[in-house]
């Protein structure tokens, strides 16, 4: 989420003798680099080993062995699928919604900061915290959902039943993380300058011809840029569906973070999880390079 | 008229969307009675007994958690600044340090951090910081920094170059600015910028899942101790959800403004 927060051209005033000054950046750049690169090689290293319950000690070297078994793996891809299929159906739905809440509120309560915080509350909860609040609503025992869905109107729903589990988690992502895309469109929103509507206005344009031709192009990159974000965040989800569901029933609802997950630290293979992780480290850095050249296009 | 319709809409979407966190204060209050009631009740005589529980009982350590959060997310949020002020200031006064330091802090972020768990776990394991406060504050400060970076940048993006360059002038030192011209001007922005680190390292899941056992055990994780195999206790973990989300979202009050401007990089006029 913050790649879009840095103007990349901006010019921070001209150059200065920057002698003697490098303690300014270099404990950040240190800390960063040296974390980084321990990680990514220990990382490597780790793959190549079969490591067993983090037994470092007595694990031998295998070569490529543990990404052999991975990219061979049906779990491995089938999570990758349900990731893939979890990740796009939020986006979609979330930037939509996003989009239309945030034109509402625009145009019908601009600068109202309470109703805007309210709505923005559940970006600022924990995901696992929210994936807990979510199971006691929507539980069969004492949950208000199904409580009244059944008292009101006859109907049995168990949400987490293997047929709607995946509908049930889309939904509460929803709700978590649209407002997410709500914060940042809204922000594009207010920076659309006046003299533009006021000058469409005069030409006579009508409100849909502003909508189309003014503010949908305006804030065209921000919704994109919010949405390539929710879609690597969503694809990478963990905490609220390992909450709900710890990837169940079966390895239904696993994610490729909760494979990830499984396999080092209940199956106790971190060999063969670092494989997996470090495939997933490559393919994200691809999608988030021209996720990041979408995302400063504007500039 | 078209003005209630307007409100009431408003006010059907915050519902939703809350809809989470309202039930879990309503069922945090209901008695053990009330709890199974069918269909839920909606009206009810409000007890605290579950939050009295959590807080006595000897089987989960709530206390604990309370503290171990509290205390890795300040002590994070802290260290986060520290690292990023002097690094936000240099890129934006010696306007350097935008081709490499920069896309490598804010594409730390998209790094999935399950990926770097087997490494961290197993060095953890070597030099005995698996279970400690202090492992969990360096990982999260990978978490943090990133979001301290760009905050900061943007903050001090919008501090008036003729402040700096009159101080300059006058015959400050780098470090003499650094210290004691920026701080006080952007004073309510490192505010936020402290509490959204804040938020952020409260909120983390994964490696306090991984990283501790008992004594490091932050909310996150405690609060799904309450699911145990006898079943869940259903108004104690309400109570302990309760407790941990009012934090963040209390805040949330008080940031809400510096969100808007750092997203819209102060080009709202």
């Amino acid at each position: 989420m913050d790649a879009i927060l840095i103007n990349k051209n901006q010019k921070g005033g001209e150059k200065i003798k920057s002698k003697g000054n490098y303690s300014f950046i270099m404990p950040l750049t240190l800390f960063i680099l040296v974390s980084l690169v321990f990680l990514l090689a220990f990382t490597v290293y780790i793959s190549l080993t079969n490591v067993k319950f983090g037994d470092l000690q007595n694990a031998d070297l295998v070569g490529m062995s543990n990404f052999q078994s991975i990219l061979t793996s049906k779990d491995f891809w089938n999570s990758m699928k349900f990731s893939l299929k979890f990740s796009l159906s939020v986006t979609i739905l979330e930037t939509f919604l996003g989009f239309l809440i945030s034109y509402y509120i625009y145009k019908h309560f601009k600068g109202n900061k309470i109703i805007f915080t309210l709505l923005l509350a559940p970006i600022m909860m924990a995901p696992s915290l929210y994936g807990l609040m979510n199971r006691i609503l929507l539980n069969n025992f004492v949950g208000l959902i199904p409580g009244y869905l059944s008292y009101l109107f006859g109907i049995n729903i168990d949400f987490f039943n293997p047929n709607i589990i995946f509908y049930t988690l889309v939904a509460i992502d929803v709700l978590q993380w649209t407002p997410f895309i709500v914060l940042i469109v809204y922000s594009a929103l207010l920076g659309i300058p006046k003299q533009l509507f006021e000058a469409a206005y005069i030409d006579g344009a009508n409100s849909f011809q502003i909508l189309m031709k003014i503010t949908i192009p305006y804030v065209f990159s921000s919704i994109v840029a919010a949405s390539s974000l929710r879609f690597l965040e969503a694809f990478r989800s963990f905490d609220t569906i390992y909450v709900l569901t710890g990837g169940g029933p079966g390895d239904l609802t696993t994610t490729i973070s909760i494979y990830i997950y499984k396999v080092g630290f209940q199956f106790g293979r971190q060999g063969l999880a670092s494989a997996a992780g470090l495939i997933l480290f490559l393919l994200m850095m691809i999608l988030t390079f021209n996720a990041t050249r979408l995302i400063y296009r504007r500039w | 008229m078209t003005r209630i319709i307007h409100i009431i809409v408003v006010i059907l979407i915050i519902l939703v969307l809350n809809i989470p966190f309202l039930n879990v204060i309503l069922t945090s209050l209901k008695s053990k009675v009330d709890l199974v009631n069918y269909p839920p009740k909606l009206v009810f005589k409000p007890t605290f007994d579950h939050y009295k529980t959590i807080f006595t009982s000897g089987t989960f350590h709530f206390r604990l958690f309370l503290s171990n959060s509290f205390i890795i997310a300040s002590v994070t949020s802290i260290f986060s600044i520290l690292l990023t002020l002097p690094a936000a200031y240099y890129i934006i006064f010696f306007n350097k340090g935008r081709k490499i330091l920069l896309p490598l802090v804010t594409n730390l972020r998209s790094i999935p951090l399950i990926i770097f768990a087997m490494p961290i776990y197993l060095s953890y394991k070597t030099v005995g910081l698996i279970d400690t406060r202090l492992g969990l504050v360096l990982i999260h400060l990978l978490v943090d920094i990133p979001v301290a970076f760009v905050l900061l940048i943007n903050f001090i993006q919008n501090v008036p170059k003729e402040v700096v360059e009159a101080a300059r002038i006058d015959g400050a030192s780098e470090r003499r600015i650094l210290i004691t011209i920026i701080p006080p001007m952007i004073s309510s922005s490192i505010v936020a910028t402290f509490i959204l680190c804040f938020i952020y390292s409260w909120n983390e899941f994964l490696f306090a899942l991984i990283l501790s056992i008992k004594k490091a055990t932050t909310l996150t994780v405690g609060a799904t101790l309450f699911i145990t195999a006898w079943g869940v206790q259903w108004g104690e973990i309400s109570a302990a959800i309760a407790i941990s989300s009012i934090v963040p979202f209390v805040l949330t009050f008080y940031v809400q403004k510096y969100l808007i401007e750092a997203y819209s990089g102060g080009s709202k006029e």
